[in-house]
């Protein structure tokens, strides 16, 4: 018989086939399930295709080109066909990222693209692009002795109040990131052959209980100066936040788009969103950190 | 679905420029288009835009994997659009590991290729890139240049293969699967009506030149310079000169000793030639 490993991410209790050591150890009766079997090239009901997913009733698939396919099932289940001779570590990377991601879309749970900390106010999100600096942002709150309560993916319960819930207990930095940090890089595991990103435990510092949410920070890398973070207002707060959900199109194309919008709106009601600008070409993570700092305490 | 025109160039070599002019000409208004929203099909080594065709994180994929899928991603770039995309790209035309151009032809209307003497181009890349003469003569000496390739950070844009600058151009100007038209920046500068007017043939656009005239004069160095000197350009890198800096032809003479000139002329002999930037006594133009 398989052995089988229990995890606990974003609320969730999870019973897998595939040993995940990144994740964190979890008890009692679970949510979703993680198997290791076969999965069909493409849905016979899929009603979007893009180039390495498709969308059906209550399922996406997703293809990874010698790593894996992923079918990710009514929020409940995820079935991993690995290719022939993949690499373990990006397996695992694709399953705890993208597929876990469209799974708790599955769940009608409200996903912003971005990192998480909690501050004296309550959880604190910085959101943004690709590049845009998000989990350097979390690290360096991490090394000032904040805790951290989700990278890359930040869940949002939105059933009474508005309040983030803890995601994995680890940040995804890449080598020029740990220096900018100070975050120590030896000894820290790769997240896959080939990259410079580093799997960084957050033990104490990871937030393992739900906060309630604060405030959003678009984090943008553009020409201007650094500068103190400045509110967005109107409609242009509620097109930030559509903008920054993980993966909206993938809201989209589950059919989940008008809900989506609903909770979006509401959240503009009720959070205040900043948008803060950092040079492309220098990070100035300490000055940028200071200024954060500042506007936490206003 | 519609198709894509690539407008290709080595750094430095007018891209903004040409860009200013189309989107003066698509705008076609009564007064120059802000050159903070060239509302046109922005750059194939986005991110985002890839990450969001391909609805995972490339961040999570190595410089070789992206390219494997960067063909498909410019396929569902088209068929999302329901007009013809102006995309721009510093990329060389090269093929990925499974032997497929990156830039696919089945959904390319045409290629813009420009070109710029290299004299010139050295010296505003390296006003561009903050650093010396030499080093970015050096650079544009090496087929393993690319812009965004750094292995241990995440840059804003994919990587682009720039190859050597002779490798770029004849990267382009060799492909035989793409429609290409070639516009040298100097005419663009000394015959500007003439030059772009070709662009807009090639490209089959409306002919009027009168329309021509009004773009090329909205877009002219001196009206894109003062619009950075007021509201800044979002695409120049920080802490450099002015983006708009010169912008002059033959500036080179004033800026390059002779050793960097022989260089330049010594790496790219044979494809300044072919352009007519070398005179008949081996001097540059």
């Amino acid at each position: 018989m398989q052995h089988l490993n229990s995890y606990t991410a974003y609320g969730l209790g999870i019973c897998s086939e595939l040993e995940c050591g990144q994740l964190l150890p979890g008890a009692g009766n679970p949510d979703v399930h993680i198997r290791v079997g076969s999965v069909p090239e493409h849905l016979a009901d899929a009603t979007s295709r893009t180039l390495l997913y498709e969308c059906g009733p209550g399922r996406f698939l997703l293809g990874i080109a010698n790593v894996a396919r992923y079918l990710v099932t009514q929020g409940k289940e995820i079935t991993i066909h690995p290719a022939p001779d993949a690499d373990i570590d990006a397996i695992r990377l694709f399953l705890c990222g993208p597929a876990l991601g469209a799974l708790l879309h599955q769940r009608g749970i409200f996903l912003l693209h971005g990192s998480a900390i909690v501050t004296q106010r309550g959880a604190v999100v910085f959101s943004g692009v690709s590049g845009a600096g998000k989990s350097t942002i979390a690290g360096a709150f991490l090394r000032k002795g904040y805790r951290v309560l989700a990278d890359e993916v930040c869940a949002i319960d939105t059933t009474d109040s508005l309040r983030v819930i803890p995601g994995n207990p680890f940040l995804m930095l890449w080598a020029d990131a740990l220096r900018e940090t100070g975050i120590e890089a030896a000894g820290l595991q790769p997240v896959r052959r080939g990259l410079e990103k580093y799997f960084v435990p957050l033990r104490d510092g990871f937030a393992s209980e739900a906060v309630e949410l604060d405030s959003i920070y678009i984090v943008e890398a553009n020409d201007s100066k650094l500068s103190y973070p400045t509110p967005v207002k109107g409609l242009r707060k509620i097109e930030a936040l559509a903008q920054n959900t993980y993966r909206p199109r993938l809201v989209e194309e589950m059919k989940f788009g008008h809900r989506h919008l609903n909770r979006v709106a509401k959240m503009a009601e009720r959070i205040p969103v900043r948008r803060i600008s950092r040079p492309r070409g220098s990070f100035q993570l300490h000055d940028l950190v200071g200024l954060l700092e500042k506007d936490f305490a206003a | 679905m519609s198709r894509i025109v690539w407008l290709a160039s080595y750094p430095k070599s007018g891209n903004t420029w040409l860009r200013a002019f189309l989107a003066n000409f698509e705008n076609d208004g009564s007064a120059p288009a802000n050159i903070n929203n060239l509302a046109l099909g922005g750059i194939s080594s986005s991110r985002p835009l890839a990450d969001d065709a391909l609805g995972i994180e490339c961040a999570d994929l190595t410089h070789e994997e992206i390219d494997l899928y960067r063909p498909a991603f410019y396929r569902s770039m088209a068929a999302r659009s329901a007009h013809t995309l102006l995309v721009k790209t510093h990329d060389a035309y090269t093929i990925n590991s499974e032997g497929e151009p990156l830039f696919p032809s089945d959904v390319t209307k045409g290629v813009l290729y420009l070109i710029r003497n290299p004299l010139d181009v050295a010296v505003s890349f390296a006003y561009h890139r903050a650093e010396a003469f030499d080093e970015t003569i050096a650079r544009m000496g090496r087929e393993s240049s690319a812009f965004a390739d750094r292995p241990d950070r995440l840059h804003i844009q994919l990587r682009q293969r720039l190859l050597s600058w002779s490798g770029h151009v004849l990267s382009w100007l060799d492909q035989r699967a793409l429609r290409l038209h070639v516009m040298r920046y100097e005419d663009m500068c000394l015959h500007p009506i003439k030059t772009f007017m070709g662009a807009v043939r090639f490209l089959g656009m409306d002919e009027n030149p009168d329309r021509v005239r009004r773009a090329v004069d909205f877009s002219s160095f001196e009206k894109l310079r003062c619009q950075e000197q007021k509201f800044g350009f979002k695409e120049s890198p920080h802490g450099t000169a002015a983006f708009f800096r010169n912008g002059r032809a033959a500036a080179w003479r004033d800026a390059l000793t002779n050793s960097q000139a022989e260089r330049v002329m010594s790496d790219h002999g044979e494809v300044m030639g072919r352009f007519g930037y070398l005179s008949r006594a081996g001097a540059a133009q």
